[in-house]
């Protein structure tokens, strides 16, 4: 059973710069690989889908030309996802979660603000966008929470319901593309739902990835024997 | 620059089970495995050097027969560690971090003590071994200390604070994670280190820890050094 899936989108400026092509055509070009995805996350009838779009660093450390052109393309990218008939007709509720309420521009904070209350009622599907997430932001707000209450007993449900991806289930399977022979990790993410994650590493670039290798991953997981220690 | 590499050794039962032989004889082989590896990282001149030697659940939810294997096979590893020339000669730190207190008899918690204090003042290199450690308890304690230290006083929550509550605190964060017997399921456990790995890089071989050669170990070392750690930028 997979519930929860997970894709970090690595190689969309490698892949651009591969083709002599600028950075944010890579970007552009991913951001259509991230529609046909969703398609066959809603084709599998995966229940939860969380996409990595962008570290805290990628949207406030990189060229100013680079971070506008990503704003840019997140905003077309959520309001074809606000008129999307897919996401009523499949039920899908929309998160995003992240610091992006910090950087973002007042247009993009409004459609993503009404995509996230036009599906806040539904509950077949859970779509969670990560923008300007970093796990180590995450955890670091969590314990900042947990201080604020008053005489608490620390335990495993009290971090889980501090973080932000709170209402999430522990992640099954990690995808991340753009592994050329390094496999890693970065800026600790999820690192609370990832305790017992499974991994798949791809040396595909983001814009090369397609449905095809992602069903391929999932049929790969759904066969792996999880011995969770024993 | 490599300074720390932490190793999840996976693959001691299911290599000796292929073998047919008691599941304990994989733990025997694994804990040769570990002295080699560790000679290895001296010569390669590795500074942290990090084993996970068992998750709690490790030693609490498996066969009596086993688990007290492993404590008595850990007893007499570190006896040995104590009087090995080559933790004085490089003068080796030891670390024992974990909920091991929790589960360990009071003659193998003598001999761990002692360990420590022996190589208490050393500063060349250090070898840690996680003993009864989940890397979610280990933030569960982390957070207990935070909560406690900071009372009634609001006080500043940065990363720092975080690490420095942490069992692991005097460890540099992690560059390198090795785990062993991944036959195609890469995968993480308990939430291993789970502050101190935010930008590791992986690496998993399919090799059962009794069969990882420390000519391996240097190949991992070197494919290491030759990757380009981007780093998002």
């Amino acid at each position: 059973m997979i519930k929860h899936l997970v894709l970090i989108p690595d190689g969309n400026r490698r892949w651009a710069k591969r083709k002599g092509l600028l950075s944010w055509q890579g970007h552009l070009e991913g951001a259509k690989v991230v529609e046909k995805i969703l398609e066959k996350v809603l084709e599998l009838k995966i229940p939860y889908f969380t996409f990595w779009g962008g570290s805290y660093d990628n949207l406030t450390k990189r060229s100013k030309t680079e971070i506008k052109f990503l704003l840019k393309i997140y905003e077309n990218y959520f309001k074809r996802l606000l008129e999307e008939k897919r996401i009523d007709e499949n039920k899908v509720k929309i998160n995003v979660f992240g610091r992006w309420e910090g950087i973002f521009p007042e247009s993009l904070k409004k459609i993503i603000e009404r995509t996230i209350e036009k599906t806040k009622n539904y509950n077949q599907h859970f779509f969670s966008f990560l923008l300007a997430y970093n796990g180590t932001d995450e955890m670091l707000d969590c314990v900042r929470k947990i201080l604020r209450e008053k005489k608490v007993k620390v335990n495993e449900n009290l971090i889980k319901e501090n973080l932000w991806t709170k209402n999430l289930p522990p992640v099954d399977l990690l995808i991340r593309t753009g592994c050329e022979g390094d496999p890693h990790n970065s800026a600790g993410f999820m690192m609370w739902h990832t305790a017992y994650s499974q991994f798949y590493f791809s040396k595909t670039l983001f814009p090369d990835f397609t449905p095809k290798e992602f069903e391929k991953a999932i049929k790969d997981f759904l066969k792996r024997e999880r011995r969770l220690g024993k | 620059m490599l300074s720390h590499i932490a190793i999840i050794p996976d693959g001691n039962r299911r290599w000796a089970k292929r073998r047919g032989i008691p599941l304990n004889e994989g733990h025997r082989i694994g804990a040769k495995t570990t002295q080699k590896i560790f000679e290895k990282a001296l010569e390669l001149k590795i500074p942290y050097l990090t084993f996970w030697a068992a998750s709690y659940d490790n030693l609490i939810q498996r066969s009596k027969n086993e688990v007290n294997f492993l404590i008595k096979l850990i007893t007499e590893e570190f006896q040995k560690l104590m009087d090995d020339a080559r933790v004085h000669q490089n003068e080796v730190k030891i670390r024992i971090l974990g909920r091991f207190k929790e589960i360990l008899p009071p003659k193998t918690l003598k001999i761990i003590e002692k360990l420590i204090e022996k190589t208490e003042k050393y500063k060349l290199f250090s070898l840690t071994f996680l003993l009864a450690y989940n890397g979610t308890d280990e933030m569960l304690s982390a957070i207990r200390e935070i909560v406690r230290f900071a009372g009634k006083r609001a006080i500043k929550v940065s990363g720092d604070l975080i690490k420095n509550f942490l069992w692991t605190k005097d460890l540099p964060p992690v560059d390198l994670v090795i785990r062993t017997g991944c036959e195609g399921d890469p995968h993480n456990s308990a939430g291993f280190m789970m502050w101190h790995t935010a930008y590791s890089q992986y690496y998993f071989t399919k090799t059962l820890f009794p069969d990882f050669t420390p000519k391996e170990f240097e190949k991992v070392v070197k494919d290491f050094l030759k990757r380009e750690r981007r780093l998002g930028k």
